[in-house]
């Protein structure tokens, strides 16, 4: 079976799903290739969706409500705490009860980082103010107005997070926010640009509602029904002149010509065998590691409630050394675990600091069951280390891991070819429905 | 011609009659008071220590042999600054031109590239789809380098300009700078050059001096900035000066000499005098004052813009950028006087290349997380030149002289007599990885770390550590350039993008002084 299309968009993640009902109510041909397994592990919260993008999928028509996480929470050692929430304001006093000294400088910081966000834009295609029709190089080399913010972005998370906080709980509690989804170390060039992405407009996560079908399965109906060509396969290959048509050969055999493609996150390119530039926080060559931990009896969070975002790092260094030892192919001791609380009480954690496979002996292997008795232990003792009562609470635990089978060897792709990789972690629906409007605007 | 030291400093003194003055007497300083005094204008170089040059010396060990300090090879000297001060005239020359290198890997195996880079992918090698992939690796990435050699250069042009720039490479060209200008040497070398030893090779080619290892973003553009300069007409070529760098140093204060400069040094300048938004002049720190119209920054933005100029002077997201965090890896080097080297052909022959070991990738990365944690990393890049087979001025009878530059090491603001031994050790033992046995040769030794040499510049430690992303490099080096004070012009050292001697920020910074006063914009 072959096809034509528009736009092609590979990834079975909100953003994807998304970013194919927007391109199809916009009146292009679209056709949206996911895998039967997930690339990225399914979570309760999802990523912000925006109002712009509510109304152009008329989202309330089919039954959704969505409630923001109440909170992002990360459990420090020795029972310390830190939250934030949606509103600067309501941080700012939290952080000045708990004594934390950097509540003066909290909605300045906020606000500078949503200005960053503003000027400048590492993501493929998607300029900042002024730079969409501009290239890229000529926007980063431009002038004085980008300037500050270029040394910004392109540093590091704790070059950045020096610049305004002191408290080193503080620090370590937003860069386990910013960092962890995408397995980076706090060190790590091009971290800074996690902190204008967290904390943007489009960022902050939601969860469905009482009584509200989930989020993806609703973009999912909506796919159907503006007429996406929805598929159940893996991309065999793309072949093509740089802004010629591709033509893409999934693994089934079947064949389609498309005139862009989007891989919807870096973990569908990377699943497929394809990686891109312009992605600080796409780190190649990790795997995610996710847990579902039924209780026997449900209990309730050490702070904030159920419905909140939990991080449990030690420190920021926490942070650098995981990402060290998944560079070095090996697990970390001590994995940054981040853990949200499902709708019937169960307990989903997860790391993205897993190698996608290992070095011994300078030789690299693929994962073994050791493996993941080893990564479920190194979760289980961090959660149990923060949660009192845990390990004996434990009903059963359930072991996935994401993007460890991804291909070996990858090939590079640019916008060049029409070929685009939204690198996006915190607010990628909003950014994936941009680029394609963008994309399909010729811009 | 007058050298004179300290005694301008009283306080109360104000000397005028000068047309234009150079804060720091480096390179680029150098550079730009020649320039200044070439055009006809009475030129005042100040420098803050008792030497000029910025710390790049010949220096002696105790048997008495010469060693050349700082930089040991030129890869981005301006053609155009040596011609326009004629420095072949004041006695630069080279003694070696196109050095070849010689890659020696950690399995024993070893990799010879020609100097001419054009032609290093027709190296004789066993794999021929490895070798063929190189040369076309080689040939894209030299093409963008010289294609974006005017992005790495500190001179004017907007977003529009670049943009223009940009739109007049061929399509295939400009996908490949957009995929470039982001990406990490991994991200890069994994699409061209997937194994073998030229991965190896051009891994820490492109890591050497970087600030960021190679797997994180940004990190390709160091490469292609290295491969952007010119020596002798021949593109991303290396050159040995006769007498070193050093001797570079000379050929620029004979030519500063020779067009009347007046050379101070150890004369601290505290502040830039700014007059009705026009630079007016200098003050020292003793209180004296030494006026002129025109004014020449060579020292750091941080003392320049900052301390002596004034942040109230300053524009506020100009000010931001300069807020650059300290850095965590420097480069070290380490001069040996070596005993017993065989003088056979064939041992003179191989001394005459540039001898790099590669570590191999994944340890490579590992050493830069180690340096930036502060610790001495096992594994290091040794870039490795012999000066005295080079340039026979610089070996005696007995002894044969070593440099090395060693990277990435942890930057040290000050380092104790143990851990200048520590990183002393780990670069010994990086050497016999590929010449063995040589430590029971070496006679004498001298450890150079960033702080030693800023202690002789006068300057700032962190001017001698690996900088960040060359993309930030090159627009704050345009930034600090462009110039926003009536008759003030900066070339310290963040006008210039990545390490070496070029002197292109000090030709640009006297070229746009002398319009100016050409116009007379000033009175």
């Amino acid at each position: 079976m072959t096809g034509t299309v528009e736009i092609l968009i590979i990834g079975g993640g909100e953003a994807a799903y998304c970013a194919a009902a927007a391109a199809a109510r916009a009146g292009a041909a679209t056709a949206l290739v996911a895998r039967k397994k997930s690339e990225c592990a399914p979570s309760p919260s999802s990523c912000h969706v925006p109002n712009f993008v509510w109304r152009r999928l008329d989202l309330q028509e089919y039954g959704l409500s969505l409630e923001p996480v109440s909170a992002l929470v990360t459990l420090l050692p020795n029972g310390e705490t830190v939250a934030s929430s949606a509103s600067a304001r309501d941080t700012k006093a939290a952080l000045a009860e708990t004594g934390k000294h950097d509540h003066v400088v909290w909605t300045e910081f906020v606000e500078d980082m949503k200005k960053l966000g503003r000027d400048v834009h590492l993501s493929p295609a998607v300029g900042g103010s002024g730079a969409a029709k501009m290239n890229k190089l000529a926007y980063l080399y431009g002038g004085l107005d980008v300037l500050s913010a270029l040394g910004q972005v392109t540093g590091g998370c704790a070059d950045l997070l020096d610049d305004y906080l002191a408290d080193e709980g503080l620090k370590a509690h937003v860069a386990a926010h910013a960092l962890s989804p995408a397995g980076v170390g706090a060190s790590e060039a091009g971290g800074g640009a996690s902190l204008p992405e967290l904390f943007s407009e489009d960022a902050w996560r939601v969860r469905a509602g009482k009584d509200s079908p989930q989020l993806i399965k609703t973009l999912q109906t909506i796919c159907k029904d503006s007429g996406v060509d929805c598929r159940e396969d893996d991309i065999a290959d793309i072949a093509g002149e740089s802004g010629r048509m591709q033509t893409v050969t999934l693994a089934g055999g079947d064949k389609l010509k498309a005139r862009y493609i989007l891989f919807a996150s870096p973990e569908a390119a990377a699943v497929n065998g394809y990686y891109g530039d312009a992605a600080p926080l796409a780190a190649r060559g990790r795997a995610t590691a996710q847990l579902r931990i039924k209780l026997k009896k449900p209990f309730a969070p050490p702070v904030a409630d159920e419905k909140a975002v939990f991080q449990i790092i030690d420190d920021l260094a926490d942070l650098q050394a995981a990402s060290d030892a998944v560079a070095d192919g090996a697990l970390p001791d001590k994995p940054p675990v981040a853990f949200e609380f499902a709708e019937n009480g169960d307990i989903i954690a997860r790391t993205s600091y897993c190698p996608k496979a290992f070095r011994e002996d300078d030789e690299w292997r693929g994962w073994t069951g050791q493996d993941r008795q080893a990564v479920t232990k190194r979760i289980m003792d961090r959660l149990s280390d923060r949660i009192d009562g845990l390990s004996v609470n434990v009903r059963k635990t359930d072991f996935k891991l994401y993007g460890a089978d991804a291909p070996e060897h990858d090939r590079f792709v640019n916008g060049g070819e029409n070929i685009f990789i939204l690198p996006n972690r915190h607010n990628a629906i909003a950014e994936a429905v941009k680029l394609v409007d963008k994309v399909l605007s010729g811009e | 011609m007058s050298e004179t030291q300290g005694q301008y400093q009283f306080a109360g003194r104000i000397e005028g009659g000068i047309d234009a003055i150079v804060v720091g007497a480096g390179f680029n300083g150098l550079v730009a008071a020649a320039y200044l005094g070439r055009a006809g204008l009475k030129t005042i170089l100040l420098g803050a220590s008792a030497d000029v040059g910025g710390g790049v010396k010949e220096r002696t060990f105790a048997s008495g042999l010469k060693y050349p300090d700082g930089e040991h090879l030129v890869s981005h000297l301006d053609p155009v600054m040596i011609e326009d001060l004629d420095l072949y005239r004041f006695g630069l020359s080279y003694a070696a031109r196109r050095l070849d290198t010689v890659y020696f890997f950690e399995d024993g195996q070893s990799l010879h590239l020609s100097g001419d880079l054009l032609r290093a992918g027709g190296v004789e090698y066993e794999d021929e789809d490895e070798r063929a992939a190189f040369a076309k690796f080689m040939e894209e990435a030299l093409e963008a380098a010289a294609f974006l050699r005017p992005v790495f250069e500190p001179v004017g042009g907007d977003a529009k300009a670049f943009d223009k720039l940009i739109r007049s490479a061929p399509a295939g060209l400009a996908a490949r700078i957009n995929q470039y200008l982001l990406a990490s040497v991994d991200d890069v070398l994994d699409a061209g050059l997937p194994s073998g030893l030229f991965k190896t090779a051009m891994t820490s080619e492109a890591a050497f001096r970087a600030g960021a290892a190679p797997n994180e973003p940004f990190s390709f553009m160091e490469l292609l900035r290295r491969w952007s300069g010119e020596v002798s007409g021949l593109q991303g070529a290396l050159a040995f000066p006769e007498g070193g760098a050093p001797a570079v140093i000379d050929a620029l204060r004979r030519a500063a000499q020779a067009a009347k400069v007046d050379i101070r040094e150890a004369v601290p300048v505290s502040s830039i005098l700014i007059e009705k938004d026009r630079a007016a002049g200098v003050e020292f720190e003793g209180g004296g004052q030494l006026r002129a119209p025109l004014i020449i920054a060579a020292c750091n933005a941080d003392r320049a813009f900052q301390r002596m100029i004034g942040p109230a002077e300053l524009d506020l997201e100009f000010q931001r950028a300069l807020l650059a965090p300290a850095p965590k890896i420097a480069p070290a080097s380490v001069h040996l006087a070596l005993s017993g080297v065989a003088r056979d052909e064939k041992t003179e022959e191989n001394m005459r290349r540039r001898l790099v070991y590669a570590p191999p990738p994944a340890k490579l990365r590992r050493a830069f997380a180690e340096a930036r944690a502060g610790d001495i990393p096992e594994d290091l890049i040794v870039e490795t030149i012999f000066p005295g087979a080079l340039d026979g001025g610089l070996a005696s009878d007995s002894l044969q002289t070593l440099s090395a530059i060693a990277h990435p090491l942890p930057f040290d603001l000050e380092a104790d007599e143990k851990r200048r031994e520590a990183i002393q050790n780990a670069i010994f033992s990086n050497l016999e990885k590929f010449a063995p046995e040589i430590t029971g040769r070496i006679e004498e030794t001298a450890l150079r770390l960033a702080a030693d040499r800023a202690g002789e510049a006068g300057e700032k430690p962190s001017v001698f550590a690996a900088r960040g992303p060359v993309i930030r490099q090159a627009a704050l080096a345009r930034a600090a350039a462009a110039g926003n004070i009536g008759g003030f012009y900066f070339c310290g050292p963040e006008a210039q993008v990545g390490a070496g001697l070029s002197g292109l920020a000090g030709r640009i910074a006297a070229k746009r002084a002398l319009k100016e006063s050409r116009r007379g914009g000033f009175s």
